[in-house]
């Protein structure tokens, strides 16, 4: 761009100095340094609870630290607010996209929302003006957006873009990015790639988490790995990724994909002519006990709707399905649970999760929701059989927490997930359908998940992700669904034979 | 002289805004803050005026402006812990009145008034119910809906709206035990709030029919995805809401031995009001029956000692908001210097 670029790659744009962050008895971080350069993408790593969420947090203003001290651009920085955070030049995208902008705006408008709330703003904003100033922003970021459209019809990726652009309308110098491909696809994913690549160029400073490695692999400059609170691995390119997952989980990774095994020929779940909508494909689908099918294929192509109709929320508009040779047709997720076909929804908080003030807000709560008549057919709530079930699925999925009791906002993503799981695997299921069961997962949880969901041989799995490395990862038959329709995606029975081209891990 | 060693500035600041998750004192000290209004408040009353503290005080306090506004709170308080609200309390109070009062004048047993009154409060609530579950009509409006539809009613059934009387010669002792009479020094219509209480808190805490509701409360769509009965589920509460009102209505009568009409208005207020004293004042985030008895309770001091230090009569209201806003600024202050 201009000279000053080359000069600014090795400025070091923010620094962190033996950050101590601790809740309670728990040490979330434990003398942490970190710094990121100009024109430089760093990918923070870890595991579950090793500190990630907490350290982003200290960065944007959310918490403070125990001990420490940070400086932005050389100047201390003490972020008292995250609005302060942005206003020193630290922004953060955050995985969920939810608080960018509310149904009812235009994209637009969504773009302009920290402007409309500072106090520059004019009181009465003509359409017009609100969409120049809108489109000055994205030509600045270098993306192209919907800028008329509702923002509650924007699909994850596009509310993704907004939010960076409006990082970089505020003139951020340290960008943020919390698992920001968790939902999207590759040709979206790749989009975001370039324009990050592009940030970066013009001098930005990117902390990237993900626990993509392919990811990674693609953007990051410098790696860093967390665990237990402390910096336990710190390289430059080029990253040695197995290395770093070693030190994130701990020990090595050993999988490549799901080993090929032999099905029960018992049919659990049928399919048959089903149409999503009255001018799609039919599709017709067998799914077997022991087995673990996913679907893949783009937002938008019908694997969440395909899910939760089988979950009885929509009808579908003409086909059939039968459940253990029986006509099966559920009026509503309570007859779905009846009937032993479950569904873990794409958005954990939105699907599973009751809030952490409020009763049942706690892991033994999240479990035995869906059970309440089954386990207590008096009526009265015994708060000693949630707990066992709860402590039941702690142990068998190794989920990291402080007990039954602990709501579900103190977990990670990929225990939280596991919460998820232990909740479905309760109770014996027929059919278990998991909308992306890997959001917001790392490695090492991913493989005890897949270990959990694999071991299950009395019930079939439907499983719907965006991501065909996590479906050759778990699955025994991968499907794709792409405008409504279903097509086996490599051979009906038998999975591809070799590594098909994707990111080895180990 | 000890000097603290470690970081100063850096512990100061955790003690300013501590994260949530970490600060149980300050949490535990704000389960208390209804607590501590109400100190506060009858600290300043006794200070003003002398007759507040006296015990002849403290029982016209729960005999005459606690008992029936905490019965009507908790109704409202089911309505708001599953999400809801039911602005036609006023309305089930005035049906089970008028229809207890019709009966007792008609020289029907107690038990049978009783079950009259509580018949005519169902009907609102089953009324609601459909509105709600069957319409989707959202409950504010489907019970202001109600809350008009009731006042019509009301002016249909009683000549235009005119009183029902009981005459001293048709009144059972059973009534006259209900409304003044007392045991163990104790008047009744507090042992009726407190079996209202006592089973509200239970169905709520230690049910599963509590743990739903608070599930729809919380998270509607959580809840239907959890596979509750969600529909089910509210319905029943607008039933119990309309029946536990309807018992305050009962109450209403047999204290002044009459049917007035629209006499349910007067307490529509309070009763939302100290269930969203009892939400936002307790560290629960929920609506919950301690947190709305303290609130009524609240309430109730506010008047009575408003009205002791001589407050003009026509200002006892401004004095009232006055204090719900003063109690609510203290308290959002000190969640915000928690959450940061």
């Amino acid at each position: 761009m201009n000279p000053t670029t080359a000069a600014s790659t090795t400025q070091v744009r923010l620094a962190a100095r033996g950050i101590v962050k601790s809740f309670g008895p728990t040490q979330a971080l434990d003398g942490v340094d970190l710094e990121v350069r100009s024109g430089e993408i760093l990918a923070l790593m870890g595991a579950n609870g090793a500190g990630k969420s907490t350290l982003v947090n200290i960065l944007a203003g959310v918490l403070a630290p125990d001990q420490g001290t940070i400086t932005l651009n050389g100047a201390a920085y003490l972020p008292r607010s995250p609005r302060n955070a942005v206003a020193a030049g630290i922004a953060t995208v955050h995985q969920s996209t939810d608080r960018i902008g509310a149904a009812g705006l235009t994209t637009a408008d969504a773009l302009l929302l920290d402007r409309f709330a500072s106090r520059q703003s004019p009181l009465f904003l003509s359409r017009r003006s609100v969409r120049r100033q809108a489109e000055a922003i994205i030509a600045r970021a270098g993306i192209s957006l919907p800028l008329d459209r509702d923002f509650g019809d924007l699909g994850p990726a596009d509310r993704q873009l907004v939010a960076i652009a409006r990082a970089i309308s505020a003139d951020a110098s340290v960008l943020i990015l919390d698992e920001p491909t968790a939902s999207l696809s590759q040709t979206e994913a790749a989009r975001l790639f370039d324009l990050l690549t592009e940030l970066k160029v013009r001098g930005l400073a990117i902390i990237y988490i993900s626990h993509r490695l392919s990811d990674l692999a693609t953007l990051a400059d410098q790696a860093v790995v967390l665990r237990g609170g402390q910096i336990v691995y710190d390289a430059t390119r080029p990253i040695d990724f197995t290395a770093a997952v070693t030190a994130m989980i701990g020990r090595p990774l050993a999988h490549a994909h799901a080993i090929a095994r032999n099905i029960a020929h018992e049919v659990v779940f049928r399919l048959r002519q089903a149409r999503l909508g009255p001018d799609t494909a039919p599709i017709d689908l067998d799914l077997h006990a022991g087995e673990v099918v996913a679907i893949t294929g783009p937002l938008g192509a019908g694997k969440s709707r395909l899910l939760k109709t089988i979950f009885g929320l929509h009808p579908f508009a003409s086909g059939s399905m039968e459940l253990d040779s029986r006509s099966y047709a559920p009026g509503g997720p309570a007859q779905a649970i009846a009937a032993g076909v479950v569904l873990a929804g794409e958005d954990r908080h939105r699907t599973s999760f009751l809030p952490a003030d409020w009763p049942g807000g706690t892991i033994a709560g999240t479990i035995s929701l869906p059970y309440l008549p089954r386990w207590f057919p008096h009526g009265w709530l015994r708060r000693e059989v949630e707990d066992s079930a709860a402590e039941a699925g702690i142990r068998r999925l190794g989920i990291r927490a402080s007990g039954p009791c602990a709501t579900l906002d103190t977990l990670s993503g990929g225990n939280q997930q596991k919460v998820v799981l232990a909740r479905w695997q309760a109770e014996p299921a027929r059919l278990l359908l998991l909308d992306e069961p890997f959001q917001g997962v790392d490695v090492g949880a991913r493989a005890d998940i897949i270990a959990a969901i694999r071991d299950n041989r009395q019930s079939a799995t439907l499983i719907a992700t965006s991501d065909t490395e996590e479906a050759l990862e778990i699955a025994d038959r991968i499907f794709t669904l792409e405008h409504h329709r279903l097509r086996p995606w490599a051979g009906d029975n038998l999975l591809p034979a070799g590594p098909t081209g994707r990111s080895e891990v180990a | 002289m000890t000097v603290v060693a470690s970081n100063p500035p850096a512990a100061s600041r955790r003690e300013q805004r501590p994260a949530r998750q970490d600060s149980p004192r300050l949490r535990r000290l704000l389960q208390y803050g209804l607590m501590i209004a109400l100190i506060g408040v009858s600290a300043f009353f006794a200070l003003m005026s002398p007759t507040f503290l006296t015990p002849a005080n403290f029982g016209s306090i729960l005999v005459n402006s606690f008992a029936l506004p905490a019965i009507i709170a908790i109704a409202m308080t089911l309505a708001v812990g599953s999400g809801g609200i039911d602005l036609s309390v006023a309305t089930a109070i005035d049906l089970a009145s008028l229809a207890y009062v019709s009966a007792v004048a008609a020289g029907w047993a107690f038990p049978v008034a009783v079950l009259a009154g509580l018949a005519a409060a169902a009907l609102t609530g089953i009324f609601n119910g459909l509105l709600i579950t069957g319409l989707n009509i959202t409950p504010f409006l489907a019970t202001l809906g109600t809350l008009f539809i009731g006042r019509s009613v009301q002016q249909v059934l009683a000549n235009g709206g005119n009183p029902v009387y009981l005459s001293p010669s048709k009144l059972s002792t059973a009534v006259k035990f209900l409304a003044h009479g007392s045991f163990l020094g104790i008047p009744l219509p507090l042992y009726v709030v407190g079996l209202i209480a006592l089973a509200a808190f239970i169905l709520l805490e230690l049910t599963i029919f509590g743990r739903s509701v608070r599930a729809i409360g919380a998270r509607p769509q959580v809840a239907y995805f959890s596979g509750l009965k969600v529909r089910r589920d509210i319905a029943w509460i607008y039933l119990l809401s309309a029946l536990v009102s309807g018992s305050a209505g009962i109450l209403l009568s047999s204290t002044v031995s009459a049917y007035i009409p629209y006499s349910g208005n007067a307490f529509l207020l309070n009763a939302i009001g100290a269930a969203f004293i009892g939400t936002t004042l307790g560290a629960r985030g929920h609506a919950n029956i301690p947190g709305t008895i303290l609130g009524v309770l609240l309430l109730a001091i506010i008047a009575n000692g408003l009205l002791l230090i001589g407050w003009n009569f026509y200002w006892q209201q401004v004095g009232t908001g006055v204090f719900i806003f003063l109690i609510l600024t203290f308290s959002f202050a000190s969640k915000r210097r928690q959450q940061g």
